[in-house]
């Protein structure tokens, strides 16, 4: 990288101001992996196909591999690093891990947030509406059904959460 | 139907033996053998899913270099096969930030070709020199200081190549005038011998029918997310290397590796991050890229980093082969099979590379499956084309061979006018056959394989598969449902590669016998008396460490939350053997075993100990909640806390003649394993698990997409330790081998183009293609293993492409159509009724 052609970035990360440089052509996902550590960002094909590196870009599901870093200056991102509340998984989370939602963890991150994405559109899915919001996003191990599990599960641990306590 | 609670219901073990037993009461002495066995104590979740969930993996991508560090980009052919006539390198050294540039010629300055079992077998380089002969080859290096740059470089480099014509066909490669890959090697033909089981001929001559498939299964790649990824070092110290690279093993390919760079095995260190995101075989097949990531970091006298993108992953890394194969079954009336011929013609692609040929030994050596045929004659042979070189595939040959095995099944069934499953029931092997050695040698373990056969149909029954299959034909559907009944060896005998062998060659005085399977562990007790295993085999998702705590814990009384485990490997500080690594579903055998007996080992110190102090003998003392305490109701007790703070701090207080070690190591080599005879006899694995799988395909009548709607899957996993980790195996098998039937193909042209070098075009199947499933197990604890565990790794993805063949036959009868070749597609069923539907 060459410091006449690179450009300075600032996103916020998680909750916190991060910035660094980069060049023009610099890929989001290289950026945030490379210049910033945030290597729960995962980089499966770089054509996005695999969905591994989803994140949340101002609140909406984006492919980190198919934007450059400059587009996102200014941002607001969500990574998997930025998604449990301290020491306390995320309902999704908790969900991929009573469900065996996950083996080897590469595509977890972007199935993850893809999850908490479509939870927050379809707070109530079926098993047919899980499978084709997460058919963008490949994963090579499970054969799928811990993860459409986990995210059912998901959703009706999340619905019951939100009921009025009886007290 | 798919209900999110049967992903937790997979039965424990005890229960499971105990409904066994109930359902198929006049087996119970068979199937209930080892209803005496604890059961291993469970978790929700893994001990690895916190850190995976969080984002707190450790890839080998995620791992820091310094600023020394110079990153790689590899030039690769853009020709199936070419000479190479010039490279001009100056271009690229000119960028600013480019820092290095090599070429095939200036490799060879450091590293020779890879060793092969077929000695006579054309050289196999990691980078091409004067010609390549695959689209993908590589053909030159650029290191520089960022990827961005050393991309920059490869662009700017020129190769002069001349084109010459390729070969992608296997049989097209083996006539005469074929264009040849290795000049100087004279033929494509590279490897072949023929093996022979019994007496063939005479059961051919007492056949009353004999019954012929021919059956072409497809190259594909079960590709793992994550890529290859390298960050090499050479030691000048030592003259050694240091390899950190996501690498699943086997470890024999260490030396394979270390021969090529000119340094002896100890002088080649290759360390496994902790997180490995996938393997499926694919990553045993790096090893070529080790050594040119580790040449060009002497080379340039810097680290050198190198992540393969995803293009390259699918033009060079690696496949299994695509294989024709024709077979002959010599039958009775009845159904009966009592030979079988078999020409096998694997595709290794431009080259043959280790392991290969073993991608043909398990059609050798379990060539019979589950069924009791006796007499073989198998003639194997590796042609080399033009197409990205072969090697472990999830399953390594065991998906060709069972294809081919189970299409010449259903042929049988079709001819004789039996039902499918009738004529494999009529087959079986019997459960008090068991333990039975097959004519090539293998010794099959245990089985029930008609009580698991049953388990399937019954699920098939009470999920109505039948009536659903009624109403979707009324609706107009094209539906079929199909079945596998297949053998799952596992926990290879090293010794089987030594199949491709003259047998003569076995006996020189020179030649030095291989045979079994062995793994070490390591279970330490810490100062503060927290239970730490380390086990030499690294995995890629399938949950070791979870799995050694459950052993580890059961055997020594804690809970699980008391043991630690380093499951990542560095060979200069971990134990490990020449067979170590992730491979033929080894782990629940042959690691399994090792960490049972270093803590049987441990706890029979812990009990010298803690009889020393508390005057009692060893034998008198059970481990149980942390404590070890007298048996019988005594009160009488001292807890690991204090046994560790006493031999770490009070180490005066005991005598020599107590033993006080709290770290011991223990191996585990497998039983029964030897290498192969005179007759090319050999028990090719540990455990043989038998596998029933059915399917329900339905086909688009209009577009003619096929779509798997249901899978059973009712396996002999032997004595389960983690159900539910057995159960994400299978399904994701199930999912895999349905890619390999239907979805995924590394294909070319008949030029040797490349057609599948993104995710654009090489479809991995999404939760949208993955079926609803029915996994179970039906079994007993193996008698040949140390824990009575069975192989689970390569399961359906083994058999799926049978059984969806199969169901595609069921659906597509009113056609006469029967599976003879994968991938299935659209149009390749198109193609099927068109030619069924043309006037003659």
């Amino acid at each position: 990288m060459s410091d006449e052609t690179s450009v300075q970035i600032q996103v916020r990360v998680n909750g916190r101001m991060e910035s660094g440089r980069a060049e023009p052509r610099m890929l989001l996902s290289d950026f945030l992996r490379h210049a910033l550590g945030v290597t729960g960002v995962h980089v499966g094909c770089e054509h996005g196909v695999c969905g591994a590196c989803t994140i949340l870009l101002n609140g909406a599901m984006a492919r980190s591999c198919l934007m450059f870093a400059v587009q996102a200056d200014g941002a607001e991102i969500t990574t998997i690093e930025g998604v449990a509340s301290g020491k306390t998984l995320h309902p999704v989370q908790e969900a991929f891990r009573e469900n065996h939602g996950l083996q080897c963890g590469f595509c977890t991150p972007g199935m993850v947030l893809t999850a908490i994405d479509l939870l927050r559109r379809y707070p109530n899915p079926d098993e047919s509406r899980v499978r084709e919001e997460l058919s963008g996003n490949l994963c090579r191990c499970t054969g799928y059904e811990g993860i459409v599990a986990a995210v059912l599960d998901a959703a009706k641990k999340i619905n019951l959460a939100k009921l009025p306590s009886k007290s | 139907m798919f209900r999110p609670d049967e992903i937790q219901n997979m039965p424990a073990p005890v229960e499971t033996q105990l409904k066994s037993q109930k359902t198929d009461a006049d087996k119970v002495s068979h199937v209930g053998a080892g209803a005496g066995l604890r059961s291993f104590p469970q978790m929700v979740g893994r001990l690895e899913d916190t850190r995976l969930l969080s984002g707190r993996g450790r890839y080998i991508d995620d791992i820091p270099v310094g600023p020394q560090t110079l990153h790689a980009a590899i030039l690769r052919s853009p020709h199936a096969h070419a000479w190479i006539r010039g490279i001009d390198l100056a271009p690229a050294l000119a960028i600013d930030g480019v820092v290095a540039a090599y070429a095939g010629k200036d490799l060879a300055e450091l590293l020779d070709p890879f060793p092969n079992i077929v000695r006579a077998a054309p050289a196999y380089r990691a980078m091409a020199i004067d010609k390549v002969r695959y689209v993908g080859e590589p053909v030159a290096v650029v290191l520089a200081r960022d990827r961005y740059l050393a991309e920059d470089g490869i662009g700017q480099i020129s190769v002069d190549y001349e084109a010459v014509k390729a070969v992608v066909d296997s049989e097209a490669a083996c006539k005469p005038g074929a264009p040849l890959l290795h000049d100087d090697f004279g033929s494509n033909l590279v490897w072949e011998r023929s093996y022979r089981y019994g007496d063939p001929e005479r059961a051919f001559a007492e056949a009353d029918q004999v019954v012929r498939v021919d059956v072409s299964f497809p190259k594909y790649n079960s590709t793992p997310l994550e890529t290859y990824g390298i960050v090499a070092n050479y030691t000048p110290e030592n003259d050694g290397y240091e390899i950190q690279g996501n690498f699943q093993g086997p470890f024999s390919l260490l030396p394979v590796m270390a021969r090529a760079l000119r340094v002896s095995p100890s002088r080649l260190r290759i360390i496994l991050p902790q997180d490995v995101g996938g393997s499926f075989g694919i990553k045993a097949m790096m090893y070529p890229y080790m050594a040119m990531m580790a040449a060009c970091a002497r080379m340039a006298g810097r680290p050198v980093k190198w992540i393969e993108d995803r293009s390259e992953h699918l033009l060079a890394s690696a496949s299994g082969t695509d294989r024709k194969s024709t077979l002959e079954a010599a039958i009775t009336k009845d159904g009966r099979i009592l030979g079988i011929r078999m020409k096998l013609l694997e595709n290794v692609g431009a080259y043959l590379r280790a392991p290969e040929p073993s991608c043909v030994m398990r059609s050798l050596t379990t060539f019979s499956g589950p069924y009791l045929i006796e007499n073989s004659q198998i003639d194997a042979a590796c042609v080399m084309t033009n197409k990205l070189p072969t090697g472990l595939n999830r399953g390594y040959g065991g998906q060709q061979y069972m294809f081919s095995l189970e299409r010449l099944v259903d042929r049988v069934a079709k001819v004789t006018g039996l039902d499918r499953i009738d004529v494999r029931r009529r087959n079986f092997l019997k459960s008090d056959q068991f333990p039975y050695r097959t004519t090539a040698g293998s010794y099959y373990d245990s089985g029930d394989y008609e009580g698991c056969l049953a388990r399937a149909l019954s699920i098939v029954k009470e999920q109505g598969w039948e009536a659903e299959k009624a109403r979707l034909q009324a609706l107009g559907k094209l539906v079929g449902i199909g079945l596998a009944t297949v053998v799952h060896s596992a926990a290879s005998n090293i010794g089987y590669v030594t199949l491709a062998l003259d047998p003569e060659d076995r006996t020189r005085p020179d030649y030095y016998e291989k045979s079994g399977t062995g793994d070490f562990a390591q279970v330490a007790f810490d100062p503060s008396g927290r239970i730490r295993v380390q086990i030499g085999t690294a995995g890629a998702g399938q949950g070791h460490a979870t799995t050694v705590a459950q052993i580890a814990a059961l055997e020594l009384g804690v809970a699980l939350g008391e043991v630690d485990v380093v499951d990542h490997l560095d060979t200069a500080i971990t134990p490990w053997a020449i067979t170590t690594g992730t491979y033929a579903s080894r782990f629940s055998i042959v690691v399994a075993g090792a960490v049972q007996r270093a803590a049987e080992r441990l706890g029979g110190n812990i009990r010298r100990i803690a009889g020393h102090i508390l005057g009692v003998e060893p034998g008198e003392l059970e481990l149980t909640d942390g404590m070890a305490r007298v048996k019988g109701g005594s009160n009488k007790s001292i807890s690991f806390r204090q046994i560790a703070g006493a031999v770490q701090w009070n180490r005066a207080s005991f005598p020599d003649s107590v033993d006080v070690q709290l770290q011991v190591s223990e191996t585990y080599g497998a039983p029964n394993l030897h290498s192969p005879d005179s007759e090319n006899r050999v028990n090719a694995a540990v455990t043989y698990g038998i596998m029933v799988d059915l399917a329900m395909v339905e086909i688009d009548r209009r577009t003619f997409v096929p779509k798997v709607l249901k899978y059973i899957a009712v396996h002999d996993v032997g004595r389960p330790i983690n159900p539910q980790i057995i159960r994400g195996q299978i399904a994701g098998g199930i999912v895999q081998g349905i890619a390999g039937a239907l979805y995924e193909h590394i294909d070319y042209d008949d030029n040797g183009q490349a057609l599948s070098a993104s995710f654009m075009d090489y479809l991995c199947p999404t939760a949208m293609e993955a079926p609803q499933m029915t996994i179970e197990h039906h079994g007993e604890a193996s008698p040949f293993s140390e824990l009575g565990t069975k192989g689970c790794g390569e399961n359906s993805a083994m058999s799926a492409p049978a059984v969806i063949a199969s169901a595609v036959d069921d659906a597509l009868g009113e056609f006469g159509i029967e599976i003879r070749e994968l991938p299935i597609t659209p149009t390749s069923i198109w193609a099927g009724i068109a030619k069924d539907r043309s006037p003659a």
